[in-house]
């Protein structure tokens, strides 16, 4: 499928992992292209690579072969400090888990990567507070991560991903953690940063929430199996 | 800045969050740190800092050498010393001194006072000058101008109040007066404490020829600015090779220069440098335990390294962050290693008696300074790099896509973090192993020690000094009889078994040595006269010091002034001159004691067992002993045995020698178990630092050990969870944890005793009666701390057995 104005491409990307002498296909030959503003899921059952396919958007890993371009410039054999330098500046990570760092209270959690990015500290507060302001947990922002509910966790979660202003948010089942009331509020909030302007591509396996994105691309044994867009 | 200052504030907190990590490993830093501070301040004061002399490196030592006899440091006579001052065109200055005791009276308690006649040149010589008044001019150098003095700072505090207007004052000393012309600065010393200087004053017949034999001055030299010690050298071999033709026909005699430095630091640099080597290795250690605590803290910091990596830190910056917590925690070791430090450097000073750290120069001035201090920081920081750096480089290598996941396990676990841990294990056995077998040794080499016969027997002995002044007793005979009459009254004193008097007590310090002839014995040319420890002694002397006899008697009361001359042999000497005779009846002379300018044959009337005179593990020499009455002299050691504890006689000694003479003071007064445990105390002192740096040493080994074990159970509970549920009984499970631990363990001591060989070779010279590859010690050491490493594996592994392999399976 090909999209406009295109923000991320990956062409025939194949991910093996190696175990002893067995080879694992994680992905074999994916072609994935998302374009500014989209809101993109990713589903498909367990095992089928979704999240290895967003660790390998996120440079969080590396394809085994395939190229993959961000904003037009290949990106799938920088050296690792430059890949550094783009996780900092052009993605926002929300996780599962949330991965909020224990010991530091959230205004420094969400701070963390634009200290990073060597930002001056007066802009990194103005931003980290309007992140927060954002989501809703400007008033929690001297309280540790295990002060706070898994949904309270994720949204700070989200207020970091989106403090840098990155190119993309990249979510691997951010709702898995938390139950249905929390989940929903997680993706509504996400929605809103999608209509303020945020292209977001998102695992999920849960329906009820893929169903927010515009498009949903299906794997299965590490292959794109079908792509849906949403019927406005 | 202000991202070093997050990293700091971050580090902090994590360490706050950890105590239990933070106080063992700042503890186990502070350990080595602080000992590693300690050695070096002396270090510093003793080999670091300049000798408190202008430009010590153009000093030197002049000696007279008899290679032929072993003697390589005899001191100078009075014409070499004007030959050297006048013939010589290397030296700026050439000076002489020698020792001096007196009595001084007349300023409150009479006290005994430890002094030097020095040459007019000596203090300028070697570069200091009196804080007050003046220095001693050529002109004193002259018989009968000579009665001034310059005063010790401590004596002119303790005897004189500090008295500004002291200069110009008399003084009495042993009677006569003499004028003070100066007081030196406070802490000068010059080989060992002296209260009291006065200038050298040498007679025609002193300085005459046919004097060359009387040597007994220390001659020193200020090398000419551009001259070399080697150049120098060479001049005075030239010299010698002219002045042996003259003087010396018959020797093959020399003259040796030797730098001041090394005179004053080359016996103690070699136990030093191995104290500061074996402190380096504690501390090398500890910085291996802490790196392997961190290494397994690692694994519980995947996540958190790899949210911050996915974050956008680059690797360094991670790497910093890590680095940061590891510097503070050497930071917090320094600084309460610098504690310690200050108390180690105390219970150092505190280690060595007075009377032999006063010959130690810098000894007084051991402390935290601003060296120790830098020394202490830079030591702290790079104790922080050296376990921080391999940490956190290893940790920052996160396998993010891994741990990340939901449940993912993070790369510490894996085999390489494994390889480190074990490595580290490996070198603190190893390095530990070098330590507790030189420790062994020393500690071999210290029993030997101490079961060397002395050839007296020490227990029950009290020993003192005195001196007679020369105003009061200048005629020999008035000598022996105040000698005789205090022998008489001290020997009839309750609880006294025996008294005598000798010139030099055996390990005492003072030792007089002199070239003797043998009737018959033909010297050949280029060849020395033979040469021995000389000592004069009073009948009941060999009794109260309990030297045995092995052949004909010991000397009796009927030896005196105008009986037989008769001489008292060691073992030793009739060894080497009458193998296989008897010497009972044999005649000998010494070349110190003549009458009428000839030697005096003296008949052989005992031989005695050899005496340890310069310590259990000195260098020996043949002795004779002739009696006191038939060549008396003012100053002797009064030598006591007693039949109660000696210690509690010394009053009564004292009110005997006082009901002869109230004037007359005593001093030095000590126990010959003193004496001769004083002479081993440098070497207790030095194997009991070893040993404890050492014994921390295989602890932190075994803690390592230890550590490492638990570390692996913990990670292998699902894996032992497994092998029990598929049979493995706990047996099984303890061979496979004691195993491994052992493996490690003997890798290790493989490599140790690698470096052992290596390492125990510059050690030869502190040991005693044992080779530096000592077998014993070689096979004992390692089997220790292999039993020490198989307790601290066994430790984990029993609790592994004890793991519930249903919950270890739920656990996954």
């Amino acid at each position: 499928m090909s999209v406009n104005n295109s923000l991320i491409r990956l062409e025939g990307v194949k991910k093996i992992f190696y175990t002893d002498e067995i080879e694992t296909h994680a992905l074999s030959g994916v072609h994935v292209e998302i374009g500014k503003g989209e809101f993109v899921s990713i589903a498909g059952p367990s095992g089928c690579g979704k999240s290895t396919l967003l660790a390998i958007l996120g440079l969080l890993d590396t394809p085994t072969a395939g190229d993959y371009l961000l904003g037009g410039k290949t990106v799938s054999d920088l050296k690792p400090a430059e890949r550094a330098r783009i996780r900092n500046r052009e993605i926002g990570f929300i996780f599962q888990s949330f991965n909020l760092i224990g010991d530091l209270n959230v205004f420094e959690n969400v701070e963390l990567p634009l200290t990073y990015r060597g930002m001056k500290a007066s802009e990194r507060r103005e931003r980290v507070e309007e992140a927060l302001e954002k989501v809703g947990m400007a008033h929690r922002a001297r309280h540790l991560p295990s002060q706070l509910s898994g949904g309270q966790q994720q949204r700070v979660a989200v207020a970091r991903a989106v403090a840098g202003d990155p190119l993309i948010l990249l979510a691997d089942e951010p709702t898995g953690n938390l139950d249905s009331a929390n989940g929903e509020a997680v993706i509504q909030l996400l929605s809103e940063l999608h209509t303020q302007g945020a292209t977001i591509c998102m695992v999920t396996h849960d329906g009820r929430y893929a169903r927010f994105a515009e498009r949903t691309i299906h794997l299965f044994d590490g292959r794109v199996v079908e792509e849906k867009a949403k019927v406005a | 800045m202000e991202n070093i200052l997050k990293d700091i504030r971050y580090a902090v907190r994590m360490l706050a969050r950890n105590p239990g990590f933070s106080l063992i490993a700042v503890l186990a830093l502070a350990l080595g740190i602080g000992a590693n501070s300690a050695i070096f301040s002396v270090v510093n004061a003793v080999l670091l800092n300049p000798l408190p002399y202008r430009e010590p490196d153009r000093l030197a030592m002049i000696y007279h050498k008899y290679p032929d006899i072993n003697l390589m440091d005899a001191s100078l006579s009075p014409p070499s010393y004007v030959e050297y001052r006048d013939m010589t065109a290397s030296f700026e200055r050439v000076a002489v001194g020698a020792g001096w005791g007196v009595n001084l009276t007349g300023a409150g308690e009479p006290e005994r006072l430890q002094g030097a006649r020095l040459s007019a040149s000596f203090l300028s010589t070697l570069g200091v000058e009196p804080a007050l008044g003046r220095n001693f001019i050529p002109e004193e150098e002259q018989p009968g101008k000579n009665n001034v003095v310059i005063l010790s700072h401590g004596l002119w505090q303790r005897q004189f109040g500090g008295d500004q207007g002291i200069l110009g004052k008399t003084i009495t000393l042993d009677g006569n007066g003499y004028e003070v012309v100066g007081v030196m600065p406070p802490g000068f010393s010059f080989f060992r404490e002296v209260d009291i200087w006065s200038p050298v004053a040498f007679t025609p017949e002193q300085l005459a020829a046919d004097n060359h034999g009387n040597e007994n001055l220390l001659g020193i030299a200020r090398l000419k600015q551009g001259v070399s010690l080697a150049q120098a050298q060479s001049e005075m071999d030239s010299l010698a090779d002219q002045l042996r033709q003259q003087f010396y026909r018959n020797t093959n005699w020399g003259i040796s220069l030797v730098g001041m430095r090394e005179q004053l630091v080359g016996d103690i640099q070699p136990a030093l440098l191995i104290l500061l080597a074996a402190v380096g290795c504690v501390l090398l250690i500890a910085c291996a335990n802490v790196a392997n605590l961190l290494l397994a803290r690692a694994a519980s910091r995947q996540k958190e390294i790899s949210i911050r990596a996915a974050l956008g830190a680059t690797r360094l910056r991670v790497i910093r962050q890590l680095l940061t917590e590891s510097l503070l925690l050497a930071a917090l070791g320094g600084v309460i290693g610098l504690a310690l430090a200050y108390g180690g450097v105390k219970l150092l000073i505190a280690g060595i008696p007075p009377d032999i750290a006063q010959f130690i120069p810098g000894w007084k001035s051991i402390g935290i300074d601003s060296r120790v201090l830098l020394f202490t920081l830079a030591a702290s920081m790079l104790t922080g790099i050296i376990f921080g750096v391999i940490p956190a480089i290893k940790t920052s290598k996160a396998d993010l896509n891994e741990t990340l996941k939901e449940g993912g396990r993070g790369a510490a676990s894996g085999s390489r973090s494994h390889a480190l841990l074990n490595l580290f294990v490996v070198a603190e056995v190893a390095i530990s192993l070098v330590l507790l077998i030189g420790a062994g040794l020393l500690v071999r080499s210290f029993i030997n020690l101490q079961e060397v016969k002395p050839g007296f027997n020490p227990q029950g002995v009290l020993t003192m000094q005195m001196s007679l002044p020369q105003s009061k007793y200048r005629e020999r005979f008035q000598q022996a009889a105040f000698f005789d009459e205090a022998l008489r009254k001290i020997s009839s004193l309750p609880g006294v078994q025996s008294a005598g008097v000798v010139d030099n007590v055996p390990m005492g310090g003072n030792n007089s040595q002199a070239s003797f002839m043998i009737e018959g014995l033909e010297i050949a040319p280029g060849q020395s006269s033979p040469h021995g420890d000389r000592h004069l002694a009073s009948p009941d002397y060999f009794k109260a010091i309990g030297i045995s006899l092995i052949r004909g008697r010991f000397f009796s009361h009927q030896d005196t002034a105008d009986s037989l001359p008769v001489a008292i042999i060691d073992e030793t000497l009739a060894e080497r001159y009458w193998p296989g005779e008897d010497p009972i009846g044999k005649r000998m002379g010494a070349f110190f004691d003549r009458v009428d300018g000839k030697v005096r044959i003296r008949e052989i009337v005992g031989v005695v067992s050899h005496v340890k005179q310069y310590g259990l593990d000195g260098t020996s020499r043949v002795q004779y002993y002739f009696p006191v009455a038939q060549r008396p002299q003012s100053a002797m050691f009064l030598v006591v045995r007693t039949s109660s504890e000696p210690s509690s006689m010394v009053a009564s000694v004292r009110s005997a020698i006082q009901s002869i003479d109230s004037d007359q003071p005593i001093f030095s007064v000590k126990t010959m178990e003193a004496i001769v445990s004083g002479s081993m105390a440098q070497k207790r002192f030095a194997t009991f630092l070893l040993g404890i740096f050492a014994i921390v040493a295989m602890l932190l080994a075994s803690i390592g050990i230890y550590g490492v074990m638990s570390y692996s159970v913990s990670q292998r509970t699902h894996e032992i969870g497994i092998r029990m549920a598929l049979g493995a009984s706990a047996q099984d499970v303890l061979r496979l944890i004691v195993g491994r631990g052992m493996l490690l363990a003997v890798t290790g001591v493989v490599l140790g005793l690698v470096a052992a060989f290596w390492a125990t070779s510059v050690m030869s010279s502190l040991l005693f009666g044992v080779t530096a590859t000592d077998v014993t010690t070689f096979i004992a050491i390692p089997m220790a701390l292999a039993a020490v490493a198989s307790v601290a594996s066994y430790l984990p592994a029993r609790r592994a057995t004890r793991v519930d392999p249903m919950a270890a399976l739920r656990c996954e």
